[in-house]
């Protein structure tokens, strides 16, 4: 339990984290029992900032799981009210500004996080039109209007 | 999906992931010095395809839809990995098929639906489908009228690596199946519902050669009517593991008994509605295997069957009888169960009169037994449940349901059943509440659920069926059609007093019981068996005629059944409205039917007030028109409603959940029967059903907030132009542009924020909103939204429970013709109402009323 892994941030930062805690990574977990990880793992393509996002959640998970372990006799009562705390904790954690959030998505799907991948990718762009899409992701259309209409017409005929 | 490779040695997997993901950063730093408006890149372009796919994984098929239309590379990935499509199969999707599939080309899963009043795509359309998607591994067909038997030849040639077919309300017939059986060799599941080519001349379907190769593991056929030529097909496939027959015409009988005689590896069996008998159920006990096996409203099934198959099916471990309180499966039968099926885990009786006799039998023998359900028999009490209490060891899921229980048996539950987890008591009368809050005081890890509570916990026995108690579900249409066939051949007579009694047994159908039992008990009483056959033989016949309408007749059936249980006085009102809009039945007009249906008095006596019951309701039946039709069902639903509103009034505050308060608040609101009083009669209005259950409804905490964007059309009438919903987990359920059907003069774009642009696009109109809505308003949802009557008004829909938070929120509590307005309310609210369960109420409402301000 008490062993450390040290994770560098594309800056250089360093970051020690619980083993249990980077085992959430799959990536991670894969090098460690490889045992390749010994004076830390350099990871150029996540900034410090996204660094500290991605253990917060990790770490958060890995307690939550473990409180889940030690009530799991209570469960019946109690789990209930635990899944809704943690769903509300993962809600306010991905209520971060658009570049923070994509890099969390990217930071996540090197790492092999499922969870955090699925948190990030959930609710981007749920519910919202084709315009407010483009707008807030500012997206260029690159199609003509032509094109757009042709594409409209043939998604009409499948089911929503 | 869209995740980096997991490598097995670390340099290598990292090598490729930074080759992969290097780009990224390099961007991210490049593009925040070059610009220095950083917010206006766009991030996407840093997602690989793959995770961009992931986004997409989460979206629903309209959200999909829309990304598809973001630019041309969501295009590309959006069809790229959409693996499950769904298609409105009409006939004009031939000319789009050809660019479709190119664009989902690597779609496994599809169904073709078309509604039942459009024409559907052809055997040409349904080739060019499967030339296009060989690896298709599951298809859904529903009411692909047009496809015949050749086109169905066709799709099984080429689309070989089927595993999954189900075909309901086509007209296809055996051919096509047994080419689909031919060529499909990988075909897991089967499930054909209402197939009209199944006609009594259709070649018997089975599998190719000896059927030794076969994967079939799973066939079920519903709603057949000459569904007996599966027998060969169900007959030699070894392989089958589960076999459903729900609601079949026709003596199943000689199809269980093919298929006891081979070596049969069956191990889960349903029977529902069926004609079934001991015979049957003999066969099924040389079925060595099952493990699971529901009998359920099969009438002719009794203790022997049940007995011969406790004795040998020895590996039973799930059960489920419903006897339709038929009494012909009891207590004996259960003890043989007890005595020999040693395996059991999970057994339900609805409407079987087991007594103690057998239930402390089944408690002391089946020591595996962890979920019981007990429902709706008279017989199963206090001492029962003690019993069950003392013995079930094993017991975790326990559900007693319409059983004359008391306080007492529940007590019992406390000192037994040390396993239980989940105990669940609905509609047992003399049942307290306190008694629960008692037995969850003595036990703290078991998770009680009664009538009065708000949350309900979860199904106690997984796969119980929730209609146990309820009416039998009206309207199937295989079963009902021979009935009103039977009704119109003896109109022809024209015999009052017989007429009557046909219409009196018409109704004996939803008293409880079906056509099979209908036909059974007619079959039985007589001992006659030549009535029996003329019944069957008009099945056939009316079948064949009506075959394209059967929808219709399940409407009709729900209607009929509407009607008989409605209140006199609602009948009379319906009367008098008829004949005050001069509509006509097919008798004429109602003093033209009375003289018709009635000789004796004919139509002396006209108010209807002074008529009996069965005459109003014989009257009203008689509106064929589809039309007067939903006119009646209107009425009625919105009498059924106005009922469910004051019951609700009268039932007394004490216990009932923030919900219930908010509704009870706006209904009680002296500004409530003024703002919501709708023309819903009229023709274009949507009346929604509360539910057939009245005491779940009430009870129903799901809440859907609404608000739709009004604009000025020419002439100064309003018309609504956007309409937008959200659940209580604040999710957009609907989002939607309505077309106007006048032109627009001010589109109030500074208020609603809609543009003449955005309504180009809109297609939908205001029955496309009812027919959208309809989904999210059934089983008691409660409406909610401010001014919430105007909305309705709009929408033209009349919805029981409501909440309206400019009634439920006044300043001063007192009666005040000035309603808050949204926004200061939200300013108030928030203060006082955060920590209280409202707050999310409210919440609901901002959040869908604001970002539209």
């Amino acid at each position: 339990m008490s062993k450390k892994i040290i994770f560098e941030s594309s800056e250089g930062e360093s970051f020690e984290v619980d083993e249990a805690v980077a085992l959430e990574c799959q990536t991670i977990k894969n090098m460690i029992e490889d045992d390749c990880t010994d004076g830390g793992i350099p990871l150029a393509n996540v900034n410090s900032a996204t660094l500290t996002k991605v253990i917060d959640y990790c770490k958060k998970h890995v307690e939550a799981a473990a409180a889940a372990e030690a009530n799991a006799g209570d469960k019946d009562i109690y789990g209930a009210n635990k899944d809704i705390e943690l769903k509300t904790w993962d809600e306010e954690f991905v209520k971060v500004d658009q570049p923070l959030l994509f890099d969390l998505m990217l930071a996540a799907n090197f790492l092999i996080i499922p969870g955090l991948l699925d948190l990030t990718c959930k609710t981007m762009m749920r519910g919202k039109t084709v315009l407010q899409i483009r707008e807030i992701f500012h997206i260029k259309k690159d199609y003509t209007d032509a094109e757009e209409a042709e594409v409209r017409k043939e998604n009409a005929w499948a089911f929503e | 999906m869209g995740q980096a490779p997991s490598s097995t040695a670390e340099t290598n997997g990292r090598e490729v992931d930074l080759r992969l993901w290097s780009v990224s950063p390099l961007i991210i730093s490049g593009g925040e010095s070059m610009d220095s408006g950083k917010s206006d890149r766009d991030y996407t372009l840093d997602l690989p395809d793959e995770c961009l796919a992931h986004v997409f994984q989460y979206l629903g098929a309209g959200d999909r839809k829309r990304c598809s239309l973001v630019c041309k590379r969501w295009l590309f990935v959006d069809g790229q990995n959409r693996h499950r499509l769904s298609l409105d199969a009409r006939a004009e999707i031939f000319s789009f098929l050809t660019s479709m599939f190119d664009r989902f080309d690597s779609v496994t899963k599809l169904a073709l639906r078309c509604d039942r009043k459009s024409v559907s795509l052809s055997d040409e359309a349904l080739v060019v489908i499967s030339v296009r998607c060989l690896n298709l591994s599951r298809v859904k067909l529903r009411g692909c009228r047009e496809i015949t038997d050749l086109g169905m030849v066709e799709f099984a040639r080429n689309c070989r690596n089927l595993k999954k077919l189900s075909v309901g309300s086509c007209n296809f017939g055996a051919k096509g199946v047994n080419a689909m059986l031919e060529h499909c060799k990988l075909l897991e599941e089967l499930s054909v519902k209402r197939l009209r080519g199944i006609h009594e001349a259709a070649e018997l379907i089975h599998l190719p050669g000896d059927g030794s190769s076969s994967t079939l593991r799973s066939i079920c056929l519903k709603e057949l009517v000459n569904g007996q030529v599966f027998e060969p097909l169900v007959a030699s496939t070894r392989t089958l593991k589960t076999l459903k027959i729900i609601r079949c015409l026709g003596d199943w009988d000689k199809v269980l008994q093919m298929i006891g005689e081979g070596d049969s590896s069956l191990s889960e069996i349903h029977l529902e509605r069926l004609q079934v008998s001991d015979f049957g159920l003999s066969a099924i006990s040389k079925c060595s295997k099952v493990e699971t096996l529901h009998i359920v409203k099969t009438p002719e099934c009794s203790n022997f069957g049940l007995i011969d198959v406790a004795e040998r099916c020895k590996l039973l471990r799930k059960l489920h009888i419903d006897g339709w309180r038929t009494n012909r499966i009891g207590d004996e039968g259960l003890v043989a169960v007890a005595r020999h099926c040693l395996n059991l885990q999970e057994l339900v009786l609805i409407g079987v009169n087991a007594t103690h006799k057998s239930l402390s039998a089944i408690a002391s023998n089946c020591e595996k037994l962890e979920r019981l359900a007990l429902c709706g028999s008279g017989t199963i009490g206090d001492a029962e449940i003690a019993c069950i209490a003392k013995k079930c060891g094993a017991l975790r899921k326990f559900c007693i349901k319409g059983c004359p229980v008391s306080d007492l048996g529940i007590e019992a539950l406390a000192a037994g059943c040390p396993n239980l987890v989940k105990l669940k008591v609905k509609k047992c009368k003399v049942v307290t509440g306190e008694i629960g809050e008692w037995l969850r005081e003595q036990r703290r890890t078991l998770v009680v659920s009664m009538d009065g509570d708000e949350t309900e916990a979860t199904v106690a026995v997984d796969g119980e069926s929730e209609t146990a108690l309820e009416e039998p579900r009206v309207g199937q249409a295989g079963g009902g059609v021979p009935e009103i066939v039977g009704s119109s051949n003896g109109g022809g007579s024209n015999n009052g007093g017989s007429r009557l009694a046909t219409i009196r047994s018409k109704f004996g159908f939803f008293a409880g019981r079906n056509l099979v039992s209908c036909r059974f008990r007619r079959w039985s009483h007589n001992d006659n068996g030549s009535i029996f056959i003329r019944t069957k033989h008009s099945n056939v016949e009316s079948y064949s005629t009506v075959k394209a309408s059967s929808v219709l007749h399940t409407l009709v059936l729900v209607m009929e059944h509407k009607l008989a249980t409605a209140e006199k006085k609602v009948l009379v009102e319906l009367v008098k409205l008829v004949q005050k809009r001069g509509l006509e039945g097919e008798k004429g007009g109602w003093k033209d039917f009375l003289n018709s249906y009635d000789k004796k008095l004919g139509s002396s006596i006209s108010d209807p007030s002074r008529r009996s019951h069965d005459v109003l309701v014989a009257f009203l039946m008689s509106f064929d028109k589809e039309g007067d039709r939903q006119l009646l069902a209107r009425i009625l639903q919105c009498d059924a409603n106005r009922n469910l509103i004051e019951k609700f009034k009268q039932e007394s505050p004490d216990k009932e959940t923030p919900e219930q308060r908010l509704v009870r608040m706006t209904i009680t609101h002296p500004r409530y029967p003024i703002h919501y009083a709708f023309p819903s009669h009229a023709e274009d209005w949507f009346v929604t059903n509360s539910g057939k259950k009245q005491s779940k409804v009430i009870k129903s905490t799901r809440m859907l907030a609404i608000d739709c964007e009004m604009v000025t059309c020419k002439g100064g009438s309003e018309a609504v132009v956007r309409v937008a919903a959200v659940d209580r987990d604040l999710k957009v359920v609907l989002d939607k542009f309505v077309k106007p059907s006048l032109p627009v003069i001010d589109y109030k774009t500074e208020i609603t924020g809609v543009t003449a642009e955005d309504l180009e696009k809109a297609t939908l109109s205001v029955a496309d909103i009812q027919k959208k809505l309809r989904r999210f308003l059934s089983k008691g949802t409660i409406l909610v939204g401010h001014g919430l009557h105007n909305d309705l008004q709009v929408l033209k829909v009349d919805h029981a429970r409501v909440i309206d938070t400019s009634l439920v929120f006044n300043y001063t509590g007192a009666y005040s013709s000035r309603t808050p307005s949204l926004l200061n309310l939200c300013k108030a609210s928030f203060l006082f109402w955060m920590r209280s369960c409202e707050w999310r109420v409210l919440l609901t409402i901002a959040f869908t009323t604001l970002p539209l301000l």
